[in-house]
Order: structure tokens, then sequence, then C-alpha cells
């Protein structure tokens, strides 16, 4: 039994990629330059983390609301990659009673302000993706629900649920480095 | 069986070692996250109306200057005017809603927040006599026409606006076209029961001088034969 335990266990050691550590032997018969090369590879697997708004609360009769924002805090991409935040909502506050009763509202995103002092316009995020490439890029976010709106809204409590999908996809063909 | 408890150990370190490397991979896949937006509609509002003016008020039947309504109700006010007066103007927030009231009420707008209302109501004295048309005494004023004009011009008097003493115009305008029609009064339909008796007692005595007239001439005949 040791015997096998023993096998089994000098397998598995063997088994352990040693590529680094492989040797290549120099010796009087080599010929000149007595040289040889030896490739060193690693593999740095991709990450990143993504980070979005929690869950809000929207005052009564307030037209814009802070969303927090939609940060890309750490990142390892490969090349070619990036990261693509979507944004799905159908717009509606529903009423927990009474599902026919809604208040509409939009999400919007405005790319924080760059290094440059570059300020961009919000957008609507069923219109567009938020595409991160660098860590620390971000998106702040704001909750829009027009005073129209509002006027027309029946009593009750309203909830809706926003679903962040992330995903890591190629830099579509011909796109230029943001 | 230590020594097979020894060969898990080893399987399941070198596994754990090839865990690591997928665990990463795995922050790659696509993570959904989802958040929840939520709020809260009121379903009443305060309001506070303030009325100038000297008038009862009540909304919905109440009195009062604060009130709590449903959200999105029509709340319905309702003006009266004291006894002796009536409302000649009513604004709302600098709005004339004179025109809207109907029997002194007047229904808001759907309430959808807290707010305040300022009423503003003007009111006159009604003449107490100003309800009973002028027909209604025709004897007296017959008898004498400038007897209503001058009660009239009396109750005018005590009258605060314009519009008062355009309603007591009126009414002397009345009078005055009436008096316009008893002048005339050539017209066999207006005589007077009175003129006529005047005019047959003058008739009568006509008659009874012709007659008187006659016999004194056949008496003189009479004599002279």
């Amino acid at each position: 039994m040791k015997r096998i335990i023993s096998g089994l266990s000098a397998l598995a050691i063997m088994a352990m990629p040693m590529t680094a550590y492989a040797e290549t032997a120099i010796d009087q018969d080599t010929p000149e330059p007595k040289q040889a090369e030896a490739v060193i590879t690693t593999e740095i697997a991709p990450s990143y983390i993504v980070t979005i708004p929690t869950d809000t609360k929207v005052k009564f009769n307030d037209t814009q609301t802070d969303f927090g924002k939609v940060e890309l805090t750490q990142a390892r991409l490969d090349p070619g990659k990036q990261v693509v935040v979507t944004v799905d909502t159908d717009g509606k506050l529903n009423n927990a009673k009474d599902d026919t009763k809604i208040i509409p509202y939009m999400v919007t995103a405005q790319y924080a302000t760059g290094a440059e002092g570059e300020e961009y316009m919000p957008f609507d995020v069923n219109d567009s993706d938020l595409i991160f490439d660098t860590a620390g890029q971000a998106f702040a976010m704001e909750i829009q629900i027009t005073e129209d709106d509002w006027n027309a809204a029946y009593a009750g409590e309203y909830g809706d649920t926003v679903l962040f999908n992330v995903s890591y996809e190629d830099v579509p063909a011909g796109e230029a480095e943001p | 069986m230590k020594k097979i408890a020894v060969f898990l150990l080893c399987l399941s370190i070198l596994s754990a070692s090839a865990l690591t490397a997928y665990a990463e991979e795995a922050e790659v896949n696509t993570a959904p996250g989802e958040v929840t937006i939520g709020t809260e509609v009121p379903d009443s509002h305060e309001i506070i109306i303030t009325v100038k003016g000297n008038v009862d008020f009540t909304l919905n039947g109440k009195t009062g200057t604060e009130f709590e309504v449903e959200r999105l109700s029509e709340p319905v006010i309702e003006i009266k005017a004291k006894d002796g007066e009536k409302v000649t103007k009513v604004t709302l927030n600098g709005e004339d809603i004179t025109d809207q009231l109907v029997d002194g009420k007047y229904t808001l707008p759907p309430v959808y927040e807290d707010g305040e209302y300022d009423i503003v109501v003007e009111t006159e004295e009604v003449p107490a006599d100003s309800s009973e048309p002028d027909s209604s005494t025709p004897d007296s004023s017959e008898t004498d026409s400038s007897t209503p004009d001058s009660s009239e011009s009396e109750s005018s008097s005590s009258k605060s606006d314009s519009s008062s003493s355009s309603s007591s115009s009126s009414s002397s305008q009345n009078s005055s076209s009436k008096s316009s029609s008893q002048g005339g009064g050539s017209s066999p339909s207006d005589a007077n029961p009175a003129t006529g008796i005047i005019g047959g007692a003058t008739v009568g005595g006509g008659l009874i001088l012709g007659a008187l007239l006659v016999t004194k001439r056949k008496n003189k005949e009479s004599e002279e034969e």
C-alpha cells in the first residue's frame, strides 16, 4: 500500500508544471558559441471588479435622485478587451397594490469628468451601454421622474428592479482607444 | 485507514490549487446585479385655506383653515354670504373664479401636494326692498309718483358701491317710464275712473243747467203773454 501511495504522490508531483525549470545542458561538446535560450512564460488571468449602485429610495416629488455610480474599481484586462455594463430597466415604478398604477422614470448615466476636465452629457441607459477599459473609470447615475408624472401618481408604495449585466467583451474592430 | 486519509488529503491539496486558478476565471464571466428602486406617494395632503371676506366658508362641509384631503381628490369649497349680503367676486390665489361658482360652490383641481390657497371674497349688501318689484305697489306710486323715487334714493344712499347704485338707477328708470305713460293718459285704456266721475258730473251739470235755462225761458214767455 505504501508503495502505491508513494507512486501516486510521485506522479502528482511530476504532473505539476515545471516548465520554468526545464534545463538545457551546455557542455564541452556544445558548439561555440556555447549558448542556449530559455523562454520564460507566465499567464495572468484577466480580472476586474465593477461596483454598481445600491438599492435606492426616491424621495416623493424629487425629479432628480442620485443613484450612485457604476465604476470599474479594479481591472486587469486582456489587450483588445473591455468591460461592458448593460442596465436593464423597463422605466416603470409599479404600485405595490395595483400594478396598473405606475410612475415612469428614467435612469441616466454621465461619464465622470475626465482628467482633462472634459465634461460629458448624461444619457439614457436604455440607449447606450456603459463601457470601461481602465480601472477608475466611472459613470454617475441618476433617476429622473418628471413633475407631471409625480403629480399624476396615485398614492401608495412603488418599486422596480434594475438589472446591471456585466460582460467581458472584445473591443469592436476599428474602434479607437478611448 | 490512515493511509487512505493521507491519500485523500494529497488529492484535495492538488485539486484545491487547481480551483484557485478557476476562481479568477469566474470573475470574468457575466455577473448580473439587481438593484431596487422604490418610492412612496402619500395618500393625503395638508392644505391651508385662508379666506378674506365677510362670508361663511366650508371645505367638504367642514369649517376651519387647515384640512387634510385625500390625494388627487377634488375638494369642494362652499362660500356663503352673511344675511343681507351677496357675493360679488371671488378670487383663488389671485385668479377670478366668480364665474365658476355654482350655488356658492367651487371644486378645486385635484390635490397632488401640500399647499396653501388664498381666497378673497367681495360682498355687497342686498337692499331689503330691491327683491320686491315696483309693480307690487302700483296704487301708491300712482297716487304720488314722487314717493317711490325718494324711497329708492334713500336705499341707494346706504349702498356702498357703484353696482348697487346702478340697480337703484334702473329702478328709478322704471318709475320714470311709468310716470311718462301716466302723463300721456289720453288713451281710453288708461282712463282713470275718478276722471270719468268728474267728466260724468260735468255732463250732468250741463244738462241740469240747460234744463234750468229752458225752464227760465218758458217762465219769461208766459209772463210776457
